[in-house]
Parts: C-alpha cells; sequence; structure tokens
C-alpha cells in the first residue's frame, strides 16, 4: 500500500512537469517507464496512471496562459486566451479544473454503468462515427454567417488536407506529429498575432469565481458524454470530442465549454485506460505502455486504475487550487510581449528536439494555415479539420 | 459551487482513491508458498510461483499445474481470460513446460466439495522465467 501511495505521488509529480512542459508527451516519458524493468510491474502501471491522470489537469495552464496547446487543449485556448484579456485567466484554468474533478467524481458513482456502456458505444458506435463527424463539420461551416462560409468551408479542408499529409508519413509517428500541427494551428499563430497587436495582460483578478451546481454538472457531463463517446475508439480522441462538445454546449457560455473540456481531457485519459478491461486494447499511448507490462487486466487492476486516478485527480486539484494564484501574479509582472516570443522560441526550439526537420515543416505551414482564420474572420475551430478529414476517410474506408 | 465546494470534492476523491488502492493492494499480497495454502483460503487472491509440469488446452481453456519441488498445485485460465491475453498480444499458449511463473489469482475449490484447491488466473502480470 506504501509503496503504491509512493509511486503514485512520484508520477503526479511526473505528471505536473510534462502538463507544464509543452512537448513533452505523457507516451514519451511512459515508454522510458517500462524500460525500468527492475520495478514491479504494479508499481510501473501505478507511475504511468498517475502521471496520465496529473498531467490532464496541469497541461491548461501552458494552454491558457502562454497559449502553448496540445491536441486536446487546443480549443481552450481560444475562450482561455479571450479570458485571459479580460482579467480572468484565472477562471478559465478554474472551469476546466472544475470539469476535471467533477467529471471523475460523476464516472465514480456511475463507474459500473460505464464499465457496461463503454464495450456497447465500442462495438455499435464506431461503423457512424464518420457520420458524426461530417454533421458536426457541416454544422461547424453553416454557422458562419454569410461569404464565411465559404472561407469557413476552405480553412476546414485546407486544414484536412495538411492533416492527411502529416498524419500519414514514414517520417515520425502521428502521436508525435500533434506537437508541431497544433502548436502551429492555435498556439504560434495566436502568439503572432499577440505579439504584432503588443498585446498585454491586464490586471488578473486573483479570486475564484461561484459556480451554479447545474453548469458545473451539465458542463462535466456533457464532456463525460463526449469522452465516453469517442475516448474508446481508435484514432479518436480528446480533441476530437472537444469539437463535438463544441456543439452541444451553448454558443455563448465559455464557462460550460471550458468545464467541458476539462472533464474531456481527463475522462479520455481515464477511459483509454479502462478500454484495457472493458474492449481489452489500449486507447492510448499510455495504455500501450501498460498493456507491456501486463498480460491481462484484471479486476485488481482496475482498481488500482480506479484508486490512483481519483487520488491523482483529488491531489493535482488541490495543488493547482494553490499555484494558480501564484502564476497570476508572476504573469501580471512580467512583459506578456517579451514573455510569449520566449515560449514561441521554446516551442520552436521543443518542435527541433522531439520531431526534427520534418516536424519544423509541419510547424511552418501549420502556423500558416493557423493564421488564415483569423485573417478571413472565421472560428478558429475551424482548423480542427486538420484530425476531422483523415478521421472521416479512415472509418469511412473502414466501412466500405 | 464555490472554491471550498470544489476542494471538498477534491479531497473525497483523494480520500476514495485511497480507500480503494488499500483494497486493491490486499489483492496484491506478496507470494504464498503452495504447501501453505488450504482449503480455508478458497475465494481468496493469492500470488503463487512454480515450474509448470503440465500443461494443456481444451476448448480455449488452458489448464496447467505449478510445481514448486516438493508441492504441486493445479491452476487454469479460462478461455475468457486467454481471449483478453491474446487480444493484448500475449497468449497463454504460449506457457510450456519447464517455464517458472509466478501468477495472481483466486483459490477455488474444484470439483466442488472434493477437497481439492486450484488456482484459477483472472488477470495480472505472469511473471516468467524460461
Amino acid at each position: 500500500m506504501i509503496e503504491l501511495l509512493l509511486f503514485t505521488v512520484l508520477g503526479i509529480c511526473l505528471g505536473i512537469i510534462t502538463g507544464l512542459i509543452p512537448g513533452l508527451h505523457v507516451n514519451t516519458i511512459a515508454v522510458v517507464l517500462v524500460g525500468l524493468s527492475f520495478l514491479e510491474p504494479y508499481y510501473i502501471i501505478t507511475l504511468i496512471i498517475s502521471m496520465a491522470i496529473t498531467h490532464t489537469i496541469f497541461d491548461y495552464i501552458p494552454s491558457i496562459f502562454f497559449g502553448a496547446p496540445e491536441p486536446s487543449t487546443a480549443l481552450s485556448i481560444l475562450p482561455g486566451h479571450r479570458m485571459l484579456l479580460a482579467g480572468r485567466g484565472i477562471h478559465a484554468l478554474y472551469f476546466t479544473v472544475v470539469g476535471g474533478v467533477v467529471s471523475i467524481f460523476i464516472t465514480l458513482l456511475l463507474f459500473p454503468l460505464v464499465l457496461f456502456i463503454i464495450p456497447f458505444l465500442y462495438q455499435n458506435i464506431q461503423f457512424y462515427i464518420h457520420w458524426i463527424l461530417i454533421s458536426i463539420a457541416i454544422f461547424m461551416i453553416m454557422i458562419e454567417p454569410g461569404r464565411k462560409k465559404l472561407y469557413g468551408a476552405f480553412i476546414f479542408g485546407i486544414s484536412g488536407i495538411l492533416g492527411m499529409i502529416s498524419l500519414n508519413n514514414f517520417i515520425l509517428p502521428s502521436h508525435m506529429i500533434f506537437f508541431p500541427m497544433f502548436t502551429g494551428l492555435f498556439g504560434i499563430s495566436t502568439m503572432i498575432i499577440s505579439i504584432n497587436n503588443k498585446t498585454q495582460i491586464p490586471k488578473q483578478v486573483t479570486w475564484l469565481p461561484k459556480i451554479r451546481t447545474r453548469l458545473a454538472i451539465v458542463g462535466s457531463v456533457k464532456g463525460l458524454f463526449s469522452g465516453m463517446l469517442l475516448g474508446v475508439l481508435p484514432g479518436v480522441g480528446a480533441a476530437q470530442a472537444t469539437v463535438l462538445t463544441q456543439q452541444i454546449t451553448r454558443k455563448n457560455d465559455p464557462k460550460e465549454f471550458l468545464i467541458s473540456i476539462g472533464a474531456i481531457n481527463t475522462i479520455v485519459a481515464l477511459f483509454s485506460l479502462v478500454s484495457l478491461y472493458t474492449i481489452y486494447r489500449p486507447r492510448s499511448g499510455a495504455a500501450v505502455a501498460i498493456n507491456t507490462v501486463i498480460q491481462s487486466f484484471g479486476i485488481t487492476e482496475l482498481f488500482i486504475l480506479l484508486g490512483v486516478a481519483l487520488f491523482s485527480t483529488g491531489v493535482s486539484t488541490l495543488l493547482i487550487l494553490k499555484v494558480a494564484k501564484h502564476i497570476i501574479l508572476v504573469l501580471q509582472r512580467i512583459n506578456y510581449t517579451k514573455m510569449t516570443l520566449c515560449v514561441l522560441i521554446f516551442l520552436i526550439f521543443m518542435t527541433a528536439i522531439f520531431t526534427g526537420l520534418y516536424g519544423l515543416l509541419v510547424l511552418g505551414v501549420s502556423t500558416s494555415i493557423g493564421l488564415l482564420a483569423p485573417l478571413f474572420g472565421v472560428k478558429r475551430s475551424l482548423s480542427m479539420g486538420s484530425l476531422m478529414l483523415p478521421l472521416i476517410i479512415f472509418y469511412m474506408t473502414l466501412t466500405f | 459551487m464555490d472554491e471550498l465546494r470544489i476542494k471538498q470534492i477534491a479531497l473525497l476523491c483523494a480520500i476514495i482513491g485511497l480507500v480503494i488502492l488499500a483494497y486493491a493492494s490486499f489483492f496484491m499480497s506478496g507470494v504464498v508458498e503452495i504447501s501453505d495454502i488450504t482449503i480455508e483460503d478458497v475465494g481468496r487472491r493469492m500470488k503463487v510461483c512454480g515450474e509448470i509440469s503440465f500443461i494443456r488446452e481444451n476448448n480455449g481453456h488452458v489448464f496447467f499445474v505449478l510445481n514448486d519441488g516438493e508441492n504441486e498445485l493445479n491452476g487454469v485460465i479460462f478461455n475468457t481470460t486467454a481471449l483478453k491475453m491474446n487480444e493484448s498480444g500475449s497468449s497463454p499458449y504460449n506457457l510450456n513446460i519447464g517455464d517458472f511463473i509466478c501468477l495472481p489469482g483466486k483459490i477455488d475449490e474444484y470439483p466442488k466439495n472434493s477437497g481439492e484447491i486450484e488456482i484459477i488466473y483472472e488477470g495480472g502480470v505472469i511473471e516468467r522465467t524460461i
């Protein structure tokens, strides 16, 4: 018990590091952890689970405050950055944290039901997933006003082509290409506009808002639903679930959207591991790593997963609520334009380190496409075509 | 829901997580000698080690005997578990006579009221030394 707890705490520390450093992904560290053959397999599993869950709580800090996203947090930049510029950056982070912890709590209450629903969804939804994605894509384009529908379709299409070329290459595995692609589409393009406009961070509030219980529950349940729907299917994950959630949350309510995507990020990480028990298949890099150290994911492992996930979420939530106010205070004292420039250089450096020249090329092209949406005056979420179009084609070919 | 309520939910999650971890670690107890397993242990989960002295597959079920040099224990991996193992890329059909393994499982009496005990593998780490 003490050893399990110790490795859970160690995993939380690793998750904080991977969450805070853009580009440092859980999958990368999980592969290294699997190599620690001198450790008991259960300790390795514990480390990976707690790291993966903690990561999903902390990775909103670089996304909201520095504009450096991952696929799952990319859409949070948009309302998150707006709230930061309105002096309410801490509120944006708080909403995502609430989504994470409330959704895990609801999952705990519904866990036996979840174990039944996941195999059902897996067997029945995968043949219709392309129709769901096509409907979302059409809806996203059609809500643009007038001529902007054409621009929207163009952005969706060109992002989709970028995704298809980037994800179907033999140079880098797809999970590594996500970093330069999303950093370009949503991160660096936002930073360039910020630097160009000499954006300064206004005085930030440090108090946390009161959220209506109904809003917290509804937002979390929507995230839980999307995460459960898309988290167990091959090739689909948190990023696609956020797009789905964006369509089912109220348009002018960034609070509900941020709560939902906070829920999705944590839920997808959890369900991608639970799928080892329910459908016997790994659905994330972390789950693949666990699968290599364990022959069969049984009931004991499921209990460990649930226990570690709950403990890690609880502790991470308490920690992030503690540090968020300090981050805000530090952020106010520094020149935001200079800091954005530093983060931008750091992201280019990390891209070069992790993905090399090919990654830099993808970063450059993605940044250009990422700049098009604000220039055309259409929603930047249309750049999610980079993930949606390849998946629509993948699932269509699976059906026909 | 204010900050305090969120902190309370987080704390509750952490405490429930701890309780579940304690429950799970109860099943992860250390290795038990085959000679120490008795009929009283039926229904308990334990981890045993031994050399495979017999192995046979029937209708997808894998039946084996573990031998620790002095004592023997019958074991079974049912086809549902074997299928799960196959799906995750580690087939139980690769186990061979002479392999030394440590595996967790549930102690069961089979046939009922016979006084004969066996271990049923239901998942978890099989440590294997060829």
